[in-house]
């Protein structure tokens, strides 16, 4: 694997190819970003929540109003996260409803769409019946995709990723930005949440609640990004399935 | 800390102006990078400038000003690059950008035009990636914190996108 101490024509080729694309700014540029500026200092600072929007399926944004973002920390998230108070999960899933955990069909992940998948990602759990219960229900699976899968399903790629034991490879959940992706049971799931950078507590609107514990001590591997030894929990919401734990490791960058 | 960064700190918009002048190259090329989009690339450094402005407050040092701008611009290019998406409205005619020098017949040059086609076939973060280290010289783990991705990941990624290009190269 190259490493970002080599350096060969091939990077002085690639660093010219794509200094020469940059595009010059128009001759207004500065002087657009220069009102843009003076009009910000009478605006006065940014409303943090301007991050508190819901993306639903179609892209249009709803905002929230009530949920705090919380705090970042460069020494560590355990402080922080968590903090989906119930009211705010309230209004998380009662505004996703139907719309804000959807499956993707054609995502460019690859899941096993033949593994019972409801056709109407939407449509509610019926309620118990009478009918008999499979005596042996299958536990909970909880597959991989690929990082770039995130973004190309239109996401932003920020956030935290959490890898199965250590592997940067094998990439099991996305906490983002604007949502939650995972695949379990054989669907990708994506539960548009936005609002949050560190990891909350998630309720599918399939009922799979996500959560993380046994959190270790961060360690910082770069400036802003960091990363912690954590166990990823899935429970369903059959209570005669029992949840997934899965061990791993926890990033989370700006 | 410089004297502009320290007045841009304190909310003096003339000094921010004067540091956004001397980051602007970089951080445009980053936005370049994935949006691929002229009058795209003018809209998410309007609204990264101000939204970087009005931010200003929340800066906490723990990286340099340049990188906390340059994640708030990377950050609304892949906000743009999304609903754009959405509007599968994706304007495929700033695509493709060969320079002047692709007429050259020299074998450089024209190793540099398969280079450029072969960008446009990058992932935008593979993309990314490059323009930050080959280009703008920056470490991994700067661009790990800029993209809010692991460093393993910036460095497989990198590491891909340069075979990719220099099979592209070699043709």
């Amino acid at each position: 694997m190259t490493t970002e101490a080599d350096h060969d024509d091939l990077d002085d080729l690639i660093a010219a190819a794509m200094q020469d694309e940059i595009p010059a700014p128009p001759s207004d540029y500065w002087t657009r970003i220069d009102r843009s500026l003076t009009r910000a200092t009478v605006q006065g600072p940014a409303n943090v929540e301007d991050h508190q929007r819901f993306v639903d399926t179609d892209g249009d944004v709803v905002r929230l109003t009530g949920m705090n973002a919380p705090p970042r920390s460069s020494t560590g998230w355990t402080s922080t996260r968590f903090l989906v108070t119930a009211a705010a999960l309230v209004v998380v899933i009662a505004l996703a409803g139907a719309a804000a955990f959807a499956e993707f069909s054609d995502s460019p992940i690859g899941v096993d769409s033949t593994s019972g998948a409801a056709d109407n990602p939407t449509t509610t759990r019926e309620p118990v019946t009478s009918e008999p219960a499979p005596a042996q229900p299958a536990d909970v699976v909880v597959g991989s995709f690929e990082p770039g899968a995130v973004t190309d399903a239109g996401l932003e790629g920020i956030g935290c990723w959490f890898y199965r034991d250590g592997n940067d490879a094998d990439l099991i959940f996305h906490g983002g930005f604007e949502a939650t992706v995972m695949v379990i049971d054989g669907r990708q799931i994506i539960g548009h949440t936005s609002g949050f950078w560190s990891v909350e507590d998630v309720v599918t609107a399939d009922g799979y609640e996500i959560r993380f514990t046994d959190v270790g001590a961060p360690v910082a591997d770069s400036i802003e990004s960091q990363r912690q030894p954590a166990t990823l929990v899935v429970t369903p919401a059959d209570p005669t399935r029992a949840p997934v734990a899965i061990p791993g490791d926890l990033w989370c960058g700006v | 800390m410089t004297d502009i960064e320290s007045r841009s700190l304190q909310g003096d918009p003339a000094a921010f102006g004067e540091l956004l002048r001397l980051y602007d190259h970089d951080l445009r090329g980053t936005v370049w990078s994935v949006v691929r989009n002229r009058a795209a690339v003018e809209d998410v450094m309007q609204i990264s400038y101000e939204k970087a402005f009005r931010s200003v407050g929340q800066f906490k040092g723990d990286s340099s000003l340049k990188t906390w701008i340059h994640t708030i611009c990377y950050r609304a290019a892949i906000d743009h690059l999304r609903y754009e998406r959405h509007r599968q409205h994706l304007d495929e005619s700033a695509m493709v950008h060969l320079s002047s020098s692709s007429e050259s017949t020299s074998a450089a040059a024209l190793a540099r035009v398969e280079i450029s086609a072969a960008l446009d076939r990058l992932d935008h973060d593979e993309r990314t990636i490059l323009m930050l280290t080959s280009v703008q010289g920056l470490t991994y783990d700067e661009v790990a914190s800029i993209m809010g991705i692991p460093r393993g990941t910036v460095a497989s990624k990198a590491s891909r996108a340069r075979e990719m290009l220099r099979k592209a190269a070699q043709r």
